[in-house]
């Protein structure tokens, strides 16, 4: 608890106001809790970039249209470049270095062998767009080409490499289902 | 001494991995932009906000309370001019005499990104502002402003051979003419213009500059930073690793570096300047629209096309970087075996954002113009339009030029057959009254130039047994170095796996032209192959003196046995430890030229079946198919990616992207990927690729930039066949298409 | 596209965001999925000394049926409601307009609250909500609670009937007969644009007939409307492609769309026609 100009409020439970304009959050990223000191104004995306040295996110655009900043806040694909850093405090984030750590996961492997990527710029988001997709749909019956790329709509590649993304992730679909 | 060479035994094209996949999949690449440098300033651009005019003064004392800037330039502090922006009426870095609103007029050095943004802001600059221009029309009236001294129109240029006259005049003959159009794109690479530059001093207190580039070549880059600097290119040091996307925009040095170098001096910190996207889409030169008047004369009786002729104006911007004089509209002279060409080209100033090179500068649009037209011709001579390019293959050019390969023919041949061309095909109907969706099917041709030229490469044996291969590529996304790789590990006949290519730096590697123009394999590919026999060479050297005799083989995996003993088999790599050689290194420069009487083109022919919804004027790209002539791949995986890549941008081009001009004041209204629509997942099929890998004598021919080039006009072509409503300017947005089958 | 620095807060109840918000007004803004509000900061088109952050607090998220209402918080995401096997089967045409607004990753965090009090003259959801006869329930400081029909709710563009300090709560939305059928189509010029104009339309067709149809459109006025015109006249009417057209002419005599960039107000309003048209022949066939 602490006050703000006379008024109780509550700040949620590990974000400490440092000082006037500056605030301590913890993150849980790739597993790992972090704590960064960050301005009410900091994107996710540039603190992730700039203070947690994770530049696997990128800035396409700034505006949540190229989808090269995607990254998985409690799992779910959202574009960082438009969520306040201090709103995903106390929460789980993926990035794409997180998918790595213990070797390349199944999506980054379909990228690679079904060249599913040229220049890469995209492929960050793209791969966790796709890990978004896989983890919160039922698969009880496989990804059709419409819903592989409905799922992909808000990922761009001026690079092109479309074709193969969607080869990509029905490869790995497949196994998954092959599987289960 | 006779040593034979182990052979390569005939394969199918390769098809490999790209060798950098894994850094680019996993988030290790590090592009220009993840770099950090320990005092690392940001820089932002101060930009022009008015349209034309010159600069008085710049007050900077506002934007120098802010607190964490160190650093403000303008053009009042320097007119280093900036050489490799145009090749004629030249930029300077940062402008005094402002051609376009958001013109780079100086610089800004900040702690953070934020402050720089707001300190350029606030700089507070005066105009003497001049009247301005801001199309075609207005440029070429009588008494307009000059935004150049020398006036506004440059040419006209163009290209001729044979009496097209003579024959357009001829009574046999039927002469077809229309005009066509094309918009403003950009090529919109996803990673926005970055630079970040610092300064050192050597060991002998010279001044090095070393620049991480966002740049498609590290040479190209460093040669134009050195000479717009005043340095010698051996202080400066270029690096270009990973880069997201170049498609033409980023071939040199660019004015960014520049302001970054700049900046960096003056505050003795590394400098980085990140466009936003929106400076992106403003401050990179776009492709330039165009108005063609096309004609053609055909011999009806034996449907053979004679001749052409082509009158272009194009808008070119406040400032333009063309690839030589006169060609903004080009190529169509070889899609054909005419008789007679003419083109007069003209390129007009206005004062609106610049021009410049994106993926084949002057192909889609005049792809588009002729192509257009040969299909409105097939559908008046009532033929089938593979028939008629069938009927009108050539084996020269101009008349009397021969070409080192030419597989369009099969191009044409084999990519309807897996389209389904003839099955699909009927004559153009407008839709019935009921009819709401209608299918329409559409080809075309192109060729694109495939260059011989420059390249160099060192190749490296270890006595570990790893190859490393120095090159100066970049590899914007092109796969270039699995390329080099891959052409060094066939030219060896050691594994890909054990190949290391070691690029993008200036300081370490051998002069390269850098990926454009679908150069990249031709010039330096040719080079790795030199140097890697020349290695090869020398291995076969060392195994005669090892054995003691001349009769030794190398086998794969550089494996060598005298022929007389052939089971005693040794290694490469011992051999070379029992001789204390720690490597064999050789260079090679190949610079390759094509006889005076040769062509050497690459060729493509597209299918494409569209679906229109005659109601909303909705275009749906259903089925493609693209049959291309390159030469001799060297990865089929990659090259396939390529033309599947160009053909998504062409889609682009074709059906939803338009740089937006303010009719009033020249500035891009669009400058957003929320309203400059670039093309999403859901509207790309499949595209099937095909393969002519012709035997071209010189080796594979260009790949990278043909594939965009016949897109728009077999689209249209489709969407007339779909709905009898011919388009002639791209893009094909929904509201033209409905216009147009209004009006048909 | 700087952000001004601001104050950020996250309270945990209702009351003292209200409170907030009220003492603040037009100092605050309320911060849902940041969708909409974000990228208006970062154009500068909205200035804010403070934000107050709705997500800490609890129950303004989840989906529930109590008899024949659907309630839905109005911190539920956009994905929530568009994988609600519930909202799915209950009120598919909110299931379907959830599940097109923008792309993924702005469902996974916009919501469905946040949208409403956004207002939007061409917002996803508000055909929706007028053509369903939704409620919506806003809560101030003092904990009282407010309900208001759709139908009252834009008072004009970005402009609602919430009074200061007061923010959305939840959203209650009667569900339709099974027999209803439903159609929902919007106007994009690339996929996951903002829409240029959305038609949604709600009915059944019985002996071949139209019955208790409605028609909301959004983007093409200052408010999103309900066409009571054209409801009055197809109601009771043959299905038939006449009828259709003529209850679409209707429609759109009372809209009033404006051209944007790259596109003009007379493509809008053919475009305008085109849909009224094609949604209601949907719903005559029973989709």
């Amino acid at each position: 608890m602490c006050t703000f100009e006379g008024l109780l409020v509550e700040f949620q439970e590990g974000c400490e106001k440092i000082l006037p304009g500056l605030l301590r959050i913890s993150l849980n990223v790739n597993g790992e809790d972090r704590v960064v000191e960050v301005e009410p104004r900091d994107m996710l995306l540039d603190t992730l970039r700039d203070k947690l040295d994770l530049t696997g996110a990128k800035k396409g655009c700034n505006e949540g249209v190229c989808g090269t900043c995607t990254v998985l806040l409690e799992g779910r694909a959202i574009c960082s470049c438009n969520i306040f850093a201090v709103e995903a405090e106390g929460t789980k984030i993926t990035t794409i270095e997180g998918l790595s750590r213990n070797g390349l996961d199944s999506i980054q492997k379909a990228f690679v062998t079904l060249d599913a990527l040229q220049c890469g710029f995209c492929t960050s988001g793209q791969i966790l767009a796709v890990k978004s997709l896989l983890s919160n749909t039922k698969l009880e019956h496989p990804l059709d080409e419409q819903e592989i790329k409905e799922a992909l709509s808000g990922n761009i590649c001026r690079c092109g490499c479309y074709n193969n993304i969607v080869s990509a992730v029905q490869s790995v679909a497949s196994q998954n289902a092959g599987r289960v | 001494m006779t040593v034979v060479l182990q052979e390569q035994p005939n394969q199918k094209s390769p098809s490999h991995v790209r060798i950098d996949a894994v850094e680019r999949a996993s988030g290790q690449a590090k592009y220009s932009g993840d770099w950090k440098m320990p005092g690392m300033l940001y820089g932002a651009i101060i930009r022009s906000t008015v349209p034309h005019g010159i600069v008085k003064s710049a007050d900077k004392s506002k934007a120098l309370s802010l607190k964490g800037v160190e650093a403000i330039l303008t053009c009042l502090d320097t007119d280093l001019v900036w050489n490799a922006g145009e090749r004629i009426h030249q930029r300077n870095v940062f402008a005094k005499h402002v051609r376009f609103i958001g013109d780079c007029v100086g610089a800004v050095a900040a702690s953070s990104r934020s402050v720089a943004r707001e300190a350029a802001e606030l700089v507070s600059l005066e105009y003497h502002e001049l009247p301005a221009v801001f199309s075609i029309d207005e440029s070429m009236k009588e008494g307009a402003i000059k935004i150049w001294e020398d006036g506004n129109v440059l040419g006209p240029f163009g290209l001729a051979f044979g009496d097209v006259d003579a024959i357009f005049g001829k009574a046999a003959t039927v002469t077809f003419e229309r005009e066509y159009r094309s918009s403003r794109v950009n090529g919109v690479p996803l990673e926005p213009a970055t630079s970040l530059a610092w300064w050192e001093r050597d060991a002998l207190g010279e001044e090095r500059l070393t620049v991480v580039a966002a740049t498609q070549s590290i040479y190209g880059c460093r040669d134009g930073i050195a000479k717009d600097l005043g340095l010698r290119p051996e202080q400066v040091r270029v690096i270009g690793r990973f880069k997201g996307g170049g498609f033409g925009n980023k071939n040199n040095s660019m004015n960014y570096d520049l302001a970054a170098a700049l900046l960096s001096k003056k505050t003795g910190r590394p400098v980085m300047v990140e466009y936003s996207r929106e400076e992106d889409l403003v401050g990179l030169q776009s492709r330039w629209s165009t108005r063609q008047l096309i004609r053609a004369s055909i011999d009806p009786d034996r449907k053979k096309l004679l001749a052409a002729e082509v009158k272009g104006l194009c808008d070119i911007g406040g400032y333009t970087r063309h690839i030589k004089q006169g060609i903004f509209i080009d190529g169509i002279d070889t899609y054909y075996p005419l008789e007679a060409y003419r083109s007069e080209i003209r390129a007009v100033y206005t004062n609106t954002p610049a021009t410049g090179h994106v993926r084949a500068p002057t192909g889609p649009q005049s792809c588009f113009a002729m192509e257009s037209l040969v299909d409105e011709i097939c559908h008046e001579l009532q033929t089938d339009p593979l028939e008629f390019r069938l009927g009108n293959l050539g084996h020269t050019v101009h008349g009397h030029k021969h070409f080192t390969s030419n597989g369009l023919e099969d191009c044409l041949v084999r990519g309807a057959e897996a389209f389904g061309w003839k099955e699909k095909w009927r004559k153009a109907e407008k839709p019935h009254e009921g009819e709401k969706i209608r299918r329409g099917i559409g080809l075309a041709i192109a060729t694109w130039h495939a260059f011989l030229g420059r390249g160099e490469a060192i190749v490296r044996l270890k006595s570990d047994g790893r190859v490393e291969v120095f090159t100066g590529v970049v590899d914007i996304g092109t796969g270039a170095k699995s390329t080099m790789a891959i052409i060094a590990s066939k030219s060896l006949d050691v594994d890909l796996d054990s190949v290391e290519v070691v690029w993008g730096d200036t300081s370490m590697c051998p002069y390269s032209i850098g990926e454009s123009g679908g150069r990249t394999t031709s010039f330096t590919g040719l080079a790795v192959r030199q140097a890697a026999l020349a290695v090869k060479e020398q291995v076969k050297k060392l195994a005669s003196t090892y054995f003691g005799e001349a009769d030794v083989e190398v086998a794969n995996g550089l494996v060598a046995f005298a022929r007389s003993r052939p089971e005693k088999k040794v290694e490469i790599v011992e051999m070379m430890r029992s001789k204390g050689l720690s490597d064999i290194t050789e260079k090679a420069t190949s610079d390759p030229k094509l006889p005076e009487d040769l062509e050497r083109l690459a060729f493509a022919a597209h299918f494409v079946e569209v679906e229109v919804d005659k109601e909303t004027g909705f275009v749906s790209v259903l089925k493609y198919v693209a049959a291309h002539d390159s030469g001799p791949l060297v990865n089929v995986l990659t090259s396939e990616s390529q033309v599947k890549g160009g053909i998504v941008m062409g889609i682009g081009m074709s059906l939803s992207e338009k740089l937006l001009i303010d009719p009033d004041y020249g500035n891009i209204q669009n400058p957003s990927l929320m309203t400059y629509r670039l093309p999403n997942i859901t509207s790309i099929p499949q595209v099937q690729v095909i393969f002519v890998e012709t035997e071209d004598p010189y080796g594979p021919k260009s790949l990278g930039e043909i594939p965009i080039v016949p897109v728009p006009a077999a689209i249209g072509n489709a969407i007339f066949n779909a709905t009898g409503a011919r388009l002639r300017e791209i893009p094909f947005t929904p509201e033209a298409v409905l216009k147009a089958i209004d009006t048909s | 596209m700087l952000i001004r620095n601001f104050e950020y807060l996250a309270p945990h109840s209702i009351e003292e965001a209200c409170g907030f918000l009220n003492e603040h007004y037009g100092e605050a803004r309320a911060l849902a999925g940041g969708q909409s509000l974000i990228p208006l900061m970062k154009l500068n088109l909205v200035e804010a000394k403070y934000i107050v952050d709705l997500k800490r607090i609890s129950g303004l998220r989840g989906i529930s049926r109590i008899n024949e209402f659907l309630t839905i918080g109005a911190l539920t995401t956009h994905s929530e409601i568009a994988e609600s096997e519930t909202v799915r089967s209950e009120v598919p045409l909110l299931s379907e307009t959830a599940s097109r607004i923008g792309h993924p990753q702005v469902r996974n965090r916009g919501t469905i609250g946040g949208s409403l009090s956004h207002a939007d003259p061409a917002g996803d959801y508000i055909s929706t909500m007028l053509v369903l006869e939704a409620q919506f329930v806003s809560a101030s400081e003092r904990g009282s609670r407010r309900r208001i029909p759709a139908k009252d709710f834009f008072k004009g563009a970005f402009s609602t009937d919430l009074r200061r300090g007061e923010i959305l709560e939840r959203i209650e939305v009667p569900i339709p007969s099974s027999d209803m059928s439903h159609s929902f189509m919007k106007l994009t010029l690339g996929h996951g644009d903002f829409p240029l104009l959305v038609v949604s339309v709600l009915g059944r067709v019985a002996d071949e007939r139209f019955e208790e149809v409605r028609i909301g459109l959004g983007g093409v006025a200052e408010v999103p409307f309900r066409s009571m015109e054209a409801e009055e006249f197809l109601n009771g009417k043959a299905v038939s492609e006449a009828n259709i057209s003529e209850a679409a002419k209707i429609a759109s005599n009372q809209a009033r769309p404006e051209g944007d960039l790259g596109v003009s107000k007379e493509y809008k309003s053919r475009m305008l026609d085109v849909y009224i048209r094609r949604a209601l022949g949907g719903i005559s066939r029973g989709l």
